[in-house]
């Protein structure tokens, strides 16, 4: 019955929406900017929430680099990585794992659908013109899974490119070696964006074995990547107010996955990860509303294999993971005014895993309705937003997200403040891989309060301060654990955990003459802490979850120009507790890591440019694990060589 | 602002970074370990969080992390088993693929041993030598030198080979198959090192102990086959307590415990200190059943799911072991003669052994 009356609610509120813009066809045009318009729903209704952006110099330090790298030290977030270059690697905000935080890519969702989180590693930094996290993404904005946050990436069109062509080779330490070639062509009407990178390291770091008697220094063995991608994008414009933009995206990594500290044998296992994802968005933008339709695929194939010691033919373990996903989604926006917007919509998606584990093919579709209510008067701009899930096994309750952000006339601080409804399906895995998984599993479902304050500052005219400070405390029921369950592992549902959180984040710019010195520093306390659990887990309450730093924060100091740039980053993550019972025995110690970055460019003629990259990163040769008994690479170089042509 | 105001509050918050590191805990003081109970913890798989706990009825105290409290580094991944040879104690490791020699009195490292695949047990054979069963498929069992710290000889036996037991010049090997199936019990002549016998016993033969005629008792398992599924149970054996004379090398008594359709494996045997009585669990607990009985005791003495039991031969107390997850701290759980608890102490991470050092 609740249901009904939930669904009759939000039907109550979305249609009236559709049936306004319709009728509103005919009425004058508002001025309303074309950033408002074309603004993606995630960031357009969550301006009252803490929004952490790589700008271009970010994107500069880390253009060869992976995202998770770049989100390191732009950001506090912890990225959980089992080993060097390659090693898969997760992203935990404010106190979450990394399958509670979901990664879109032009506003589809990368996650995994068996695994539940995206593989930061895989996705390369200079294929994207925008990287943004969206802190404690709402519900019913990013759907499924957004507890921590929501990566934003997005790629966007440059009208005025004709052609440009950047080729890269970069060559570092661990006999690591990566090229790419990177074109934007196009004129006023269409844009294409090529972007194909490969590649290779031996991984072969050395690194203190404490796990062995006398902590000796050993060479990491069979541990080398290999990466392939190709990244295609195509804007077009089919008339002045119909757009359409569509993204091909393969790539295939193939890792060995090296024995962990204190082994006596080097590892024999290897995992392949290839990936499909494409997507068609089509936008028509009429007097006064815009209405959205857009659809993607996504095909993911991954298989995990250990060799016999003693035969190179023969797998010990062989499993192979295959895993498709359909979404859909329309969405229509009303400018009503210029104060009052609405919007509305509709997703289906179609997911289906054929996994050894789960003893042939799965499917499910999950579809939703969703609206919102922006409303934006003298520099208070409010939001309200709706969602209702539909499954077909789990009823999942309206959700409702509210948010203001208060800008006072003439001031330099502004106020933001929300409350958002959050939830998160049970993967594919966590439902059905045998032994362990669970169809009975219950979602996790659970709320965040945020509010913050952010100031920017014109000191004098050279000094430009900017900084933010905020709070929030979110509580999730059921979350999700996967815990040793004797010979295996299987989730489990904590009955609810706390987090109490704030974030500091300050930026400053100084001009020296025809220099720039700049401070981005960003910090993060999250205290995450079981609150209440079933039965058998007793004895819980008060402990951390495992792998969740406390303490987390990054940041860059820089100088630079015109022609270059040299600059320092930093990465602080605090202790992790390893275990449920928080043994502080097993307590992962702190690290701090800085790198060193140095970049130069030359202008060879008119249209063509050379720059000249160092990265040192590891600067002091910090021996440290993010992940226990797994080793990280000490010290390393990589220079890169790029070639730009642009017209 | 000033431009040295500026920079100095950028030089500030930048050198924060530096100097916020947090501090490591110091470690607990050492101690003696003569008399007692020796509890063997594995940790979680791939975690390298496995430890030694020891529990002194004297002082009725249990001490925790000996090894890495005594060594300062953890013993390894899979702490699997433990055992004796004169004054040395070796805890056989199994994810790290070695064994260590420790002084089972300080439990300070006395050596490491290295080069095998899939190490499970250790048995002692005098003369500061031993054998460790090796090996997930194809089994072998090593021969170890622990004075010169070397592995010296390999004896071919079953697949998956687990726990040894001796009598007289002769170690019975309880070949469970691994990761595949077996069902017999391979005998080595410790004089040869030469296997003599391969004996068929019940599926998947796990642990093996000696009782007071010198008569060796076998656990098998049982073997239980999923579908595809892992839903649904297609074939499932007979656990089975088998008897082999320590003369003649047969089978002279086979037991079928637990039921069919219980699906429960049994994991554990142990026998008590004057070799006359035998403790193993079944699904609805441990049961105590004297070496001359030939078929299993009507109840259990303890309902509880332990993964070791052991009888203390100083106060006659039974002690058990028993899993909270692999991520939280085991429990040892102290019983008198009867079956009374008297006491219960947090231990390790996956306890999976108790041994008795006096």
């Amino acid at each position: 019955m609740k249901i009904h009356i939930a669904s009759l609610a939000l039907a109550f509120f979305v249609f009236p929406v559709i049936s306004a813009g319709m009728a509103g066809d005919t009425l004058s045009l508002y001025h309303i900017d074309e950033v408002t318009v074309v603004q993606p729903r995630v960031r357009f209704f969550q301006e009252d929430r803490k929004v952490t952006e790589a700008d271009s110099l970010a994107l500069s330090l880390f253009y060869d680099d992976d995202l998770g790298n770049l989100l390191r030290y732009i950001s506090p977030a912890y990225i959980n990585v089992r080993g060097g270059n390659g090693s898969a690697s997760g992203l935990t905000l404010r106190g979450t794992n990394s399958y509670q935080t979901t990664v879109k890519w032009n506003g589809f969702t990368l996650n995994s659908l068996t695994l539940g989180s995206a593989d930061l590693s895989i996705i390369p930094v200079e294929s994207m013109e925008s990287v943004a996290v969206v802190h404690g993404s709402s519900g019913t904005v990013s759907g499924s899974g957004s507890f921590g946050g929501s990566v934003e990436l997005r790629n966007k069109p440059d009208w005025d490119n004709s052609l440009s062509i950047n080729a890269t080779s970069g060559y570092g330490s661990f006999s690591s070696k990566r090229a790419s070639v990177s074109a934007r062509a196009g004129n006023k009407k269409i844009q294409y964006h090529l972007n194909f990178f490969r590649v290779n390291a031996l991984n072969d770091f050395s690194y203190t074995d404490v796990m062995k008697p006398g902590n000796p220094e050993e060479t990491i063995v069979h541990n080398s990547l290999e990466n392939t991608g190709i990244i295609q994008n195509l804007f077009v414009r089919l008339s002045h107010n119909q757009n359409i933009e569509a993204g091909l995206w393969y790539q295939s990594k193939t890792k060995e996955i090296p024995a962990i500290m204190g082994s006596y044998t080097t590892g024999n296992a290897v995992q392949r990860d290839s990936v499909i994802r494409g997507y068609v968005n089509w936008s028509l933008l009429m007097e006064r509303s815009r209405l959205t339709l857009s659809s993607s695929v996504m095909d993911e194939y991954m298989f995990y294999r250990v060799k016999q010691p003693d035969d190179e033919t023969e797998y010990s373990v062989n499993s192979s993971i295959r895993g498709r996903k359909f979404m859909n989604e329309f969405d229509y926006r009303l400018y009503l005014s210029n104060m009052i917007t609405l919007d509305a919509g509709a997703s289906y998606n179609n997911m289906e895993a054929d996994v050894e584990s789960y003893n042939g093919t799965v499917s499910e579709y999950q579809s939703a309705l969703f609206s919102g209510l922006r409303l934006n008067y003298k520099g208070i701009v409010s939001n309200i937003t709706l969602r209702k899930e539909f499954h077909p096994e789990i009823s999942i309750p309206l959700l409702f997200s509210a948010g203001v952000r208060y800008a006072p006339q003439g001031k330099e601080y502004v106020f933001r403040m929300s409350y958002s409804d959050q939830f998160r399906l049970p993967t594919f895995n966590d439902k059905y891989w045998r032994p362990g998984g669970n169809p009975s599993l219950l979602p996790e479902s659970g709320q965040t309060i945020d509010g913050g304050m952010e100031f920017s500052r014109t000191v004098t005219d050279d000094l430009h301060l900017k900084g933010e400070a905020g709070l929030y405390h979110s509580r999730i029921r059921n979350m999700i654990q996967w815990v040793p369950a004797g010979s295996y592992w299987a989730p489990r549902n904590s009955k609810e955990v706390h987090i109490n959180g704030a974030e500091l984040s300050l930026s400053s710019t100084y001009s020296i003459r025809d220099y720039r010195l700049r401070f981005d520093g960003s910090y993060s306390y999250s205290m995450p802490s079981i609150r209440d659990t079933y039965e058998e887990e007793t004895g819980l309450e008060g402990n951390m979850p495992e792998y969740v730093p406390a303490h987390s924060g990054s940041g860059r100091l820089s100088l630079l120009n015109d022609k270059g740039h040299a600059a320092v980053s930093f990465n602080y993550t605090g202790s992790r507790y390893t275990t449920r019972d928080n043994n502080p025995l097993y307590k992962m110690p702190p690290f701090a890591l800085i790198n060193l970055h140095l970049g130069y460019s030359i202008e060879l003629q008119q249209d063509l440019e050379t720059s000249l990259q160092f990265r040192i990163m590891n600067l002091f040769d910090r021996k440290y694990q993010v992940v226990r008994a797994y080793p990280m690479p000490g010290r390393s170089l990589q220079a890169s060589l790029i070639v730009r042509f642009s017209r | 602002m000033t431009k040295k105001t500026y920079l100095s509050l950028v030089l500030l918050s930048f050198t924060l970074v530096f100097i916020s590191c947090e501090k490591d805990d110091a470690g607990p003081s050492l101690g003696g370990y003569a008399g007692g109970i020796i509890i063997t913890n594995e940790g979680a798989f791939g975690n390298s969080n496995s430890s030694i706990s020891h529990y002194s009825p004297d002082s009725n105290k249990v001490t925790n992390n000996l090894f890495e409290m005594v060594n300062g580094r953890n013993p390894g991944d899979v702490l699997h088993s433990f055992g004796f040879e004169g004054d040395m104690g070796v805890i056989v490791v199994n994810n790290s693929q070695k064994i260590e020699v420790v002084d089972p009195e300080t439990f300070e490292s006395a050596g490491t041993i290295t080069g095998f695949s899939y190490p499970r047990y250790f048995k002692g054979l005098g003369n500061g030598t031993g054998y460790v069963s090796n090996g997930s498929l194809a089994g072998e069992i090593y021969l170890v030198d622990l004075n010169i710290m070397e592995v010296t000889d390999t004896i071919g036996v079953g697949m998956g080979p687990e726990q040894m037991a001796r009598s007289g010049n002769y170690v019975f090997v309880a070949n469970s198959g691994g990761w595949d199936f077996d069902n017999t019990v391979s005998v080595i002549n410790i004089n040869t090192h030469e296997v003599e016998k391969s004996i068929e016993v019940g599926d998947i033969p796990v642990q093996a102990v000696t009782d007071a005629n010198g008569d060796i008792w076998v656990l098998c398992r049982g073997k239980v086959v999923y579908d595809d599924t892992w839903t649904t149970i297609v074939e499932e054996t007979d656990s089975r307590l088998v008897r082999i004379d320590g003369t003649t090398h047969e089978v002279v008594t086979d037991i079928v415990i637990g039921e069919t359709g219980d699906y429960f494996n049994p994991s554990y045997l142990s026998v008590c200190p004057d070799g006359l009585e035998l403790y193993f669990g079944e699904s609805d607990g441990l049961y105590v059943m004297g070496i001359d009985e030939n078929q299993q005791p009507a109840s259990p003495l303890i309902e509880k799911d332990f993964t070791a039991v052991i009888t203390d031969p100083g106060t006659g107390y039974i002690m058990g072991v028993t899993l909270t997850d692999y991520s939280s701290a085991g429990k040892l759980h102290i019983y008198s003669a009867n079956g009374t608890e008297t006491g219960s102490f947090n231990v390790g991470i996956g306890p999976n052994g108790l041994y008795s050092f006096y």
